[in-house]
């Protein structure tokens, strides 16, 4: 008897576990799946983010397309990139999303687009991302365009309408942060402009005096210090005297968050930073999402929330467009229409690298932003194979 | 032919899980194969840790960092050399693992207990920031991607099932290695070694030779898991060489009860699976879940979990009887 | 010269935020052999509540009151509800003392939110002194005598008290201490508490020196911690400060002269110190 039990309790362990994986019914709704770093290092960038997608869908978009409701599933990839893949996988073979709002770190992007790829979902990446996505992806479609789009304007911004001559750097030592002044500096040398000086701290770095210490003299400071860890440098800077003026060659998710900013205070006030989205754009219907994330979240939206927005506006578009048809080449071709979102007219290259401008903002004295200039860029594929890579030009 | 019956019934539980292993495909989809694929890789790693942390003593916290050397070695390889075969790569991820064990092995080897611990966590931390440093080559904290399946030159290509396979092949293979070397002569010695180190030497061991030789025979199957990972993720991340993944491989070891072999594959099981399935109930507080876990399992399964598995299956034999 | 002289007092204002983390993970680890990962989550936790209390009522002293409670309140509940049956099993406590980093963080992510957030400078702290062009900030001065000034308490504490005598006592042979008659459990306890309070002191007093904090910073802060028992040397005061005044110099002077290789410079301080002073540069 005592046998049998045994072997009963196995059974059902075996039971439970195919249960786990039973998949779930056929179904009528439409779904799309986001994953996002909900914990972990990326949380804050990804807790915008979603709230920025839930709040488009549950006031502000159509419930159903062709009799069909829309469903979102949310999944957290806990900032690492095994788990972003297993969630993809989830989502694509077990709940059958037809579109997915895609993670935000460079890393994540690269590991589950390739998985995405193969399977041919399309994958919508909130605001700017890794110009990789562009040469070596066919189902990403960069929203914001690629980092290289977000900071070349900068360098344009910097010497034609700053009339600035010459700079001093000082970044993070990661390939995003390579990626982004590498650029703004072809820019702003190619107009004719001098970077001086080049500092890279590591990752993670809370000792900035050395750094600030050296800076040499020039016409101003260009920073990307990155990551939810390395705000730490505004701080120092400010209070070691530093006065020239700063530019932050791309937001990093914190400088573009009203939330944020006013956590971190006054030393980021005055400083320069550019970025797709900010809550005072006079974009169509931008006013009514403002009020409403005010009154659900309590702080104008910050950049990831209006990217979120225009993300699920994009991907509810191109749904209206095919009539709720979920093919993958029928999307595909609706994506590449062009739309208007909280963010502004976002045009697509024939590589789905997002066109849309990018606004240089300054921060104000009580924590709001003034755009102080506004440049479309967009980026083409020049050369093949190997010698392939990004040419930024300037739209208007 | 009772005492045959006994030894049979002694083997049922790994029997049923071989079994299952080899049916997964047909009975599971294929995201529950892609998440059991990690966990034997994650598995073996661990198992191969378990050989120094638990049977020998030695708590080593550069783990990830072998395993990591290995998967960058093959994904640099494949991508400034356009190297696909597998016969290529996996020699020369496996050598430069083991390479990598000598030489930490020789450093680290100096240092006992906590201290062991420490110098080996620093050590790792020099190759972690290595992939940081030079993100020129290794891609940085973006990481190596694309790395395709392996190529084996038979003339067929991987698809995840068959990848699967080969994981659970090289798995079985491994782990029996491990076995062998663990229940040898010199497996005993290690043991030895962990309980009394003095008397081992008094009995003429030469206990620095044995540790140093399970450190590297160690280092060479976390070699072997890093390649698997690297083919069947596609992706190197720095995060795969650092504290996070060596602290996470111990973990494993200690929720399934270290010097047990098995009891790490349980603690790999147990972690993918609660991360997987929990953070899909609550996407933003799943850690606490996850911490509390942690908690309960160390108080109610005090030196782990395999031990409280294995008198329950004593249990059920003794009254089969 | 400016240079080298910011770089010089940078340094030892981080060794001295290092120390008072160090000191509390250096003696329940020479004391009690607990490897206490939550150290760093009870730094965290310091600095947030504390920043929130200070932020909101102007009062530094009264943040480093709340901050440092709470922070010796979460470390009397891990160590009398969980870590006290695990004396000697150090697997065990590094299980335990990991939930809780789990528990603490996302704890703080759910009230805080993810954001990094500023540390608090009081009013009379802004401002700093002319070196050069530049200038070294007021507050990071102070921290610089609140450190040294928590660190001859501390060793006066050790030296020159019966309690201090104890606690050495036990931490070179336990046994035979208890076999004195001398009960060790509140000497624990009371040693738990106090690192856990200098953690959160450090965590509110701290903050700026490291440019603000955020969810990692706890995890950062402990394994430079760690770094510090290994350059020092586990289970003194003076271990504490001579690895935390090292390694704080030694980040900032390689952020100066040698920037290429600042993310190794620690770590390769722990290998030469463990391979030479495997017990590190000061022994009990």
């Amino acid at each position: 008897m005592k046998k049998f039990r045994a072997l009963l309790s196995i059974t059902c362990l075996i039971a439970a576990l195919i249960g786990f994986t039973m998949p779930a019914s056929a179904a009528e709704p439409i779904k799309l799946g986001a994953i996002f770093g909900l914990t972990g290092l990326m949380a804050p960038i990804a807790e915008e983010s979603v709230q920025g997608l839930k709040l488009a869908f549950e006031q502000f978009l159509p419930k159903e397309i062709g009799g069909r409701p829309i469903e979102v599933i949310y999944e957290d990839s806990s900032s690492k990139p095994d788990l972003a893949v297993q969630k993809a996988k989830k989502l694509v073979e077990r709940d059958k999303v037809c579109m997915i709002f895609g993670p935000v770190h460079g890393g994540h992007v690269m590991a589950t687009t390739g998985y995405l790829d193969q399977m041919k979902v399309p994958t919508l990446t909130l605001g700017t991302n890794t110009g990789a996505l562009i040469m070596h992806r066919k189902w990403t479609w960069v929203t914001g365009g690629a980092n290289p789009q977000c900071s070349y304007p900068v360098g344009v911004f910097a010497y034609e309408n700053a009339r600035f001559k010459t700079c001093t750097v000082l970044a993070t030592d990661r390939e995003v942060g390579h990626e982004f002044i590498e650029n703004f500096a072809a820019a702003f040398e190619g107009l004719g402009g001098k970077v001086i000086q080049q500092q890279w701290f590591p990752p993670g770095t809370t000792q900035f005096a050395p750094y600030v210490a050296q800076i040499q003299k020039a016409d101003f400071l260009a920073t990307w210090i990155g990551d939810a860890d390395g705000i730490a440098g505004f701080p120092t800077l400010r209070q070691m005297g530093i006065k020239m003026p700063i530019i932050q060659v791309n937001h990093a998710g914190a400088l573009l968050s009203p939330k944020a900013v006013k956590q971190i205070g006054d030393s980021v006030v005055g400083i320069m930073t550019a970025g797709n989205y900010v809550s005072t754009l006079a974009t169509p219907g931008n006013k009514e999402f403002v009020q409403a994330y005010q009154k659900k979240y309590g702080a104008p939206p910050g950049t990831f929330a209006g990217q979120g927005m225009s993300a699920a506006q994009v991907a509810m578009a191109a749904l209206k467009r095919t009539g709720g048809d979920t093919t993958p080449e029928k999307l595909r071709e609706a994506l590449m229409q062009p739309t208007d979102t909280v963010m502004g007219h976002i045009e697509f290259t024939k590589d789905r690298g997002g066109i849309n401008p990018i606004h240089i903002v300054q921060i104000e004295p009580d924590f709001s932003y003034k755009v102080l200039k506004s440049i479309v860029t967009r980026a083409d594929i020049v050369g093949e194979g190997k010698e392939a890579k990004l040419k930024i030009s300037v739209v208007r | 032919m009772v005492f045959k019956k006994a030894r049979f019934i002694r083997f049922v539980p790994s029997l049923a899980l071989l079994l299952l292993l080899i049916a997964a495909p047909s009975i599971f989809d294929r995201v529950f194969i892609s998440l059991i694929s990690q966990i034997l890789i994650y598995g073996l790693l661990a198992m191969s840790l378990d050989l120094i942390f638990g049977y020998t003593g030695m708590w080593s916290f550069c783990h990830a960092a072998i395993f990591g050397v290995a998967g960058y070695t093959v994904g640099l390889l494949f991508k400034y050399y356009s190297i696909k075969s597998f016969w290529v790569l996996a020699p020369a991820g496996l050598s430069m693992a083991v390479l990598t064990s000598l030489i930490f092995g020789f450093v680290a080897l100096r240092a006992r207990t906590v201290y062991f611990l420490l110098i080996t966590f620093a050590l790792g931390q020099l190759i972690y920031g290595m992939t940081i440093k030079f993100n020129k080559i290794t891609g940085g904290s973006d990481g190596l991607p694309d790395i395709p399946f392996p190529d084996l030159g038979l003339g067929f290509s991987f698809t995840p099932t068959y990848m699967y396979y080969f994981i659970l092949i090289i798995f079985i293979l491994s782990v029996f290695v491990l076995y062998r070397v663990i229940h040898s002569p010199f497996g005993h010695s290690l043991q030895g070694i962990r309980e009394s180190e003095n008397r081992m030497r008094a009995l003429g061991y030469k206990v620095w030779l044995h540790r140093y030789i399970a450190f590297v025979i160690s280092g060479f199957f976390a070699g072997v898991s890093g390649i698997l990972y690297a083919h069947f993720s596609g992706l190197m991340t720095p995060d795969n060489t650092g504290f996070t993944a060596s602290g996470l491989v111990m973990i494993m070891i200690i929720i399934g009860g270290s010097g047990t072999l098995w009891g790490a594959l349980i603690g790999s099981f147990i972690i993918f699976v609660l991360e997987f399935y929990v953070s899909g109930i609550s996407t933003d507080r799943w850690p606490i879940v996850l911490g509390v876990c942690f908690v309960v399992a160390v108080m109610f399964a005090r030196r782990g979990i395999f031990p409280v598995l294995d008198r329950l299956w004593n249990k059920v034999m003794a009254q089969m009887d | 010269m400016d240079t080298l002289i910011i770089t010089l007092l940078s340094g030892i204002c981080y060794g001295f935020v290092l120390f008072l983390v160090a000191t509390g993970l250096s003696l329940v680890l020479g004391l009690m052999g607990i490897v206490n990962l939550a150290h760093g989550a009870l730094f965290m936790a310091g600095a947030y509540t504390g920043t929130y209390v200070a932020k909101a009522t102007h009062s530094l002293f009264l943040g480093i009151l709340v901050g440092g409670s709470l922070a010796a309140a979460v470390g009397f509940l891990m160590e009398r509800g969980f870590l006290r049956f695990f004396y000697k099993q150090q697997l065990m406590q590094i299980l335990v003392t990991l939930g809780f980093v789990h528990i603490i963080t996302n704890i703080h992510q759910w009230i805080y939110g993810g954001w990094p957030q500023s540390g608090f400078i009081p009013s009379y702290l802004q401002g700093a002194i002319p070196i050069g062009d530049l200038g070294f900030p007021y507050h990071r001065l102070s921290v610089i005598v609140v450190g040294a000034a928590a660190c001859v308490i501390l060793w006066l504490l050790q030296e020159k008290t019966k309690i201090g005598a104890i606690v050495r006592a036990g931490m070179n042979d336990a046994e035979i201490t208890t076999g004195l008659g001398i009960n060790l459990t509140p000497i624990n306890v009371g040693t738990f508490c106090l690192g856990a309070f200098l953690a959160g002191f450090a965590g509110v007093v701290g903050a700026p020196v490291l440019g603000g904090f955020n969810l990692g910073s706890g995890q950062e802060m402990f394994f430079v911690a760690i770094g510090v028992c290994i350059v020092g040397g586990v289970g003194s005061i003076q271990g504490a400060l001579v690895g935390a005044l090292l390694i704080g110099l030694a980040v900032n002077f390689a952020g100066t002269y040698a920037q290429s290789i600042a993310i190794f410079v620690m770590y390769m301080l722990m290998i030469l110190v463990l391979l030479f002073k495997p017990a590190g540069l000061i022994t009990r």
